[in-house]
């Protein structure tokens, strides 16, 4: 295996940093305080990334992160800003196990690679991202002192996200059990609905889609308070900007989905004297079915961010994460705003996630299921 | 299409503005001044009825008198029939039938009683059918007038003398009235139906049917009151007002028995309801003890023992507990109210004004009340179309908050957002194809950036960019970071899919010439990616539309179209908004096509 040449630099960079931080004497980052380790720690990983083998290159990725984290956390407990000392342990660790992360995934492979290897090769990248975005903006926000009131820290977040729970989960219940679900499943219905009405009848072709394309075009920032005032301000309106939103992408994906039919398909159906209702469920429906699976991913996400939106322009009773969003940002907790933003991400990934695996297990067969010769 | 979604919205508000009683109508009733002072014995009145009571200064008068018809003939001739206060001053040339007091009025006051010479003055205006939007000149009235009023100004009817010095005027058609000058979105409107109505609350200035030389006040005169109807023996302790449906909170109900003025005021307990106390102290030792609405009766439900009152059974929690010591409104709906005490025998119980609910405001039914929506949430296609040209003159060019002047400065933020999304979204997608980790670590969190909801982040991300002295105000590049973070995706998706999609063919093909990467890319992948990158695109540009938008609305810049259409909202121009709404449709399409065309002129030989 190739020598992570990043890896070693990195260390030395950390190296580097602790001299600057004896030169400076900032008490977050000097020996004197008892931080004996960090330069401690970079000498292994130094050594460990010169080794040029596989399982202590990986090793080296948890420490650079743990390095890191440590970085920011002394400076956290000492309550200080960051100095040159502090970016260069910083950045210096992050580097070491990026690089690492990298360079493992990169580098040329053995064939007779045990299979484990393997599989943590791949699982590497996408395990590393999230603690690394996760300790640069907590390091951002530390290093240079921003205040809470213009951007929370990780910590912040996630101590309101523990706090603030349950009111959090009452909240979800209003926004996803109230307002998304029931939009949604009259859209999803009101579309289907309307979108075979529509692939099955060519006057409703020419007259309603033209209409339909431009009605969706209409956007739902403008939309959303002209609900709010037919529908009243409580959650009934933010269902209804649901229902818009998840209608129009329904309806074109099932228009297109049962009128995309295959030619030869229906020439052999006819040739076997099928009846209008055994072509419709045997071939039209079946083929439908991936571009509604389509719209329904994207309608599950769209609605998410346009009901927040919606209570966001539609200001009500003060329940629902958007209005918890709201709230919280005009009177500057930052904090609770981030946490409710994860709260709403998980679940519009949780429901994207559950459509997504429904997919596969009703229209596995397709050919957009296979594995992809790059 | 429209029409049908205007019923389906506007239906069930107008039937809302119907059933909720506190949207009707309110009329006060008073004690009726005389119609005419000219004779100190025969006084005639608008409406006399046997149980009505001559009172003077709040207190009943004891002197004889038969009625004859609407005139009440006194046997003996009345002093002090009228005191006379302020004379009203003529507005001046202007108006000939406008009056001023020199001093703001209230606009509506049931106890202003005004005399031209010794004939009394009624108020009274109506509304007319149709709201002014800013183009409309011709309004309906349920009742003839002899003039109409725009805000402070009088409308006269046109003829010889004045058409050509007045321009407020207007001509008569059976009872549409067509104005000079169309009345401002918003202005007030209305049709002098009476003697006369207030032009303007806060100068004083009144309006006149017509012209008399002089206008009095009368401060004090005799009027004719209504009694409550109900036995005065001793022990009767309800009553009922002639009209039903009286206002509840109406602090200038005023009822009497003989000279002694009742009030509804309640009272409250000292000590706090929390469902275990029983006892309470009131500060009055006699009243009718209601809990929630509901009148409790002595011995049974309470004892009392001079002002501390102890329940059977203690009210729960946070209920309502109030005494009223003079008298308590039971059912407002048929206007019976419960008195404390009985009136004795003989004695007079009546009423010198209160209010009452007469009916729906919006009109006698639901299709009235459907057209007198005073904001349809979705207003009929031709109201839309006849407000564009009112809409597109509003404001000059030179004016920041001309329409077109939004739509350029939107379109500017969607396409710099379209250009910063299209360039990340590339660059990422080039790197995915790349390095294939690169996809894996990164992919799901792209997808996971597009469940945040962005309009959350603006405002913080407005926060930090004007740390760096960056606005909204100055610069596009707020707005474009917006757009670019919603319009990034689909390219991303779409190039990884359009760079992917070559025939593998070709790629061996390019291998046996000893291509490198570079000459991979450039001849083989980018060609094949571009339709690919263009569907991405046009996907992008509804995304960054939406984008430039909730910039905007977020934003406190009076320029682009979203700020506009929160703006219209705010102040409840509905058909405004669906102007703008439809604007911004236009303006997506239109980009999508630029978006179309510029495919075709960098991409010609895809042309089918």
């Amino acid at each position: 295996m190739k020598l992570n040449l990043f890896g070693v630099w990195s260390s030395l960079l950390v190296l580097l940093g602790c001299f600057l931080a004896f030169a400076q004497q900032n008490p977050a980052t000097t020996f004197s305080s008892g931080a004996y380790f960090i330069p401690l720690l970079a000498l292994v990983i130094l050594l460990l990334n010169l080794s040029g083998r596989f399982w202590p290159s990986l090793i080296s990725v948890p420490l650079g992160l743990v390095g890191s984290f440590l970085t920011v956390y002394r400076l956290d407990i000492q309550n200080l800003k960051g100095d040159y000392g502090y970016w260069f342990l910083f950045w210096g660790f992050l580097f070491s196990a990026v690089s690492a992360a990298a360079h493992l995934s990169l580098v040329e492979t053995d064939p007779e690679e045990p299979k484990a290897q393997k599989r943590l090769r791949y699982l590497l990248p996408p395990a590393t991202v999230p603690f690394v975005l996760l300790l640069v903006w907590q390091a951002l926000v530390l290093g240079y002192a921003v205040p809470k009131g213009i951007f929370p820290n990780v910590a912040d977040v996630s101590t309101q996200l523990t706090q603030g729970f349950p009111v959090l989960l009452s909240d979800s219940y209003t926004t996803f059990v109230k307002e998304v679900f029931f939009g949604f499943t009259i859209g999803l219905m009101a579309g289907f609905l309307a979108g075979v009405g529509i692939a099955l009848s060519t006057f409703l072709q020419r007259g309603f889609l033209p209409f339909a394309a431009a009605f969706g075009a209409v956007p739902i920032v403008g939309l959303a308070p002209v609900l709010g005032r037919a529908f009243g301000v409580d959650w009934e309106s933010k269902a209804a900007v649901v229902v818009i939103t998840t209608f129009f992408p329904v309806v074109l994906n099932t228009v297109q989905g049962l009128t995309n039919v295959d030619v030869m398909k229906l020439e052999l159906l006819r040739a076997y004297a099928a009846k209008p209702s055994q072509i419709f469920f045997k071939l039209r429906l079946p083929n439908a079915m991936p571009y509604i699976f389509n719209a329904l991913k994207l309608a599950a996400v769209l609605s998410v961010i346009s009901v927040i939106v919606a209570e966001f322009l539609i200001p009500g009773p003060p329940v629902g994460l958007g209005q918890r969003i709201s709230l919280s940002a005009r009177r500057g907790a930052y904090d609770i705003v981030f946490a409710a933003i994860f709260v709403s991400s998980v679940f519009s990934i949780i429901i994207y996630g559950i459509f997504s695996w429904l997919e596969r297990k009703y229209t596995g067969w397709h050919p957009s299921f296979r594995e992809n010769v790059d | 299409m429209g029409y049908p979604l205007a019923f389906l919205f506007g239906i069930p508000l107008a039937r809302k503005d119907i059933s909720d009683i506190r949207k009707w109508q309110k009329e006060t009733i008073t004690a009726q001044p005389p119609l005419d002072v000219s004779s100190t014995t025969a006084l005639p009145f608008a409406n006399v009825s046997p149980s009505s009571l001559l009172i003077q200064d709040n207190q009943p008068l004891e002197i004889p008198y038969s009625i004859d018809g609407n005139t009440l003939k006194l046997e003996e001739p009345l002093e002090n029939l009228i005191t006379w206060g302020q004379t009203l001053e003529p507005h001046g040339f202007r108006y000939a039938n406008a009056f001023s007091f020199n001093q703001s009025i209230p606009e509506s006051d049931p106890t202003r009683v005004l005399y031209a010479g010794t004939t009394l003055l009624q108020e009274g205006s109506v509304l007319p059918v149709e709201l002014p939007d800013g183009t409309r000149n011709t309004f309906t009235f349920s009742q003839a007038v002899s003039f109409i009023l725009v805000d402070d100004q009088i409308y006269s009817e046109i003829t010889e003398n004045n058409a050509e010095d007045h321009t407020t005027l207007f001509t008569q058609k059976g009872n549409e009235y067509i104005l000079s000058i169309a009345p401002a979105f918003g202005s007030k409107v209305r049709g002098l139906s009476s003697a006369y109505a207030v032009l303007d609350a806060s100068t004083g200035m009144i309006a006149t049917k017509d012209a008399p030389p002089e206008i009095r006040v009368a401060s004090k005169v005799v009027r004719l009151a209504e009694t409550l109807q109900g036995e005065t023996n001793g022990n009767n302790h309800s009553f009922k007002f002639l009209r039903n449906n009286v206002v509840e909170a109406d602090k200038e109900r005023k009822v009497f028995i003989n000279n002694q003025a009742l009030s509804d005021v309640a009272e409250r307990p000292e000590e706090r309801v929390d469902g275990a106390q029983s006892t309470f102290t009131f500060s009055s030792e006699l009243g009718l003890v209601v809990v929630d609405g509901v009148l409790l009766e002595e011995t049974k439900d309470y004892s009392r023992n001079a002002n501390i009152i102890t329940f059977k059974q203690a009210p729960i929690r946070n209920s309502e507990l109030r005494q009223y010591p003079n008298y308590f409104l039971s059912d407002p709906s048929k206007g019976e109210i419960l008195l404390a005490i009985a009136p004795p025998t003989g004695s007079k119980l009546w009423t010198s004004q209160y209010t009452v609910y007469t009916q729906p405001a919006c009109g006698k039914n639901l299709v009235q009340c459907f057209y007198a929506l005073p904001q349809h949430p979705m207003p009929f296609p031709h109201w839309i179309v006849g407000r564009i040209p009112a809409f597109f003159s509003k404001y000059s060019l030179n004016d920041e908050r001309n329409v077109v002047r939004a739509v350029l400065y939107t379109m500017l933020g969607t396409l710099s957002s379209l250009v910063l999304g299209g360039i990340i979204g590339s660059l990422l997608a080039v790197l995915f194809v790349l390095f294939r980790p690169l996809e894996r670590a990164l992919l799901p969190w792209t997808i996971a950036s597009q469940t945040i909801p962005i309009i959350a982040l603006v405002p913080v991300m407005l926060l930090v960019l004007g740390n760096f002295g960056i606005t909204i105000q100055t610069s596009l590049l707020p707005t474009a970071i917006i757009g670019a973070y919603i319009c990034f995706f689909p390219v991303v998706v779409s190039t990884v899919k359009g760079l992917r999609s070559v025939d593998p063919l070709t790629l061996d093909l390019m291998k046996s010439y000893a291509a490198t990467p570079l000459q991979v890319f450039r001849n083989v992948r980018f060609p094949a990616a571009i339709p690919f990158v263009f569907t991405g695109l046009k996907l992008g540009t509804a995304a960054a539309l939406v984008g430039a938008l909730v910039a905007e609305t977020e934003s406190n810049n009076k320029r682009g179209l979203g700020f506009q259409i929160l703006g219209q909202v705010q102040t409840g121009n509905v058909a405004d908004v669906w102007i703008l709404l439809l604007i911004s449709a236009l303006l997506g399409i239109a980009l999508v096509s630029l978006v179309g065309f510029l495919q075709r002129v960098i991409a010609p030989w895809e042309r089918k």
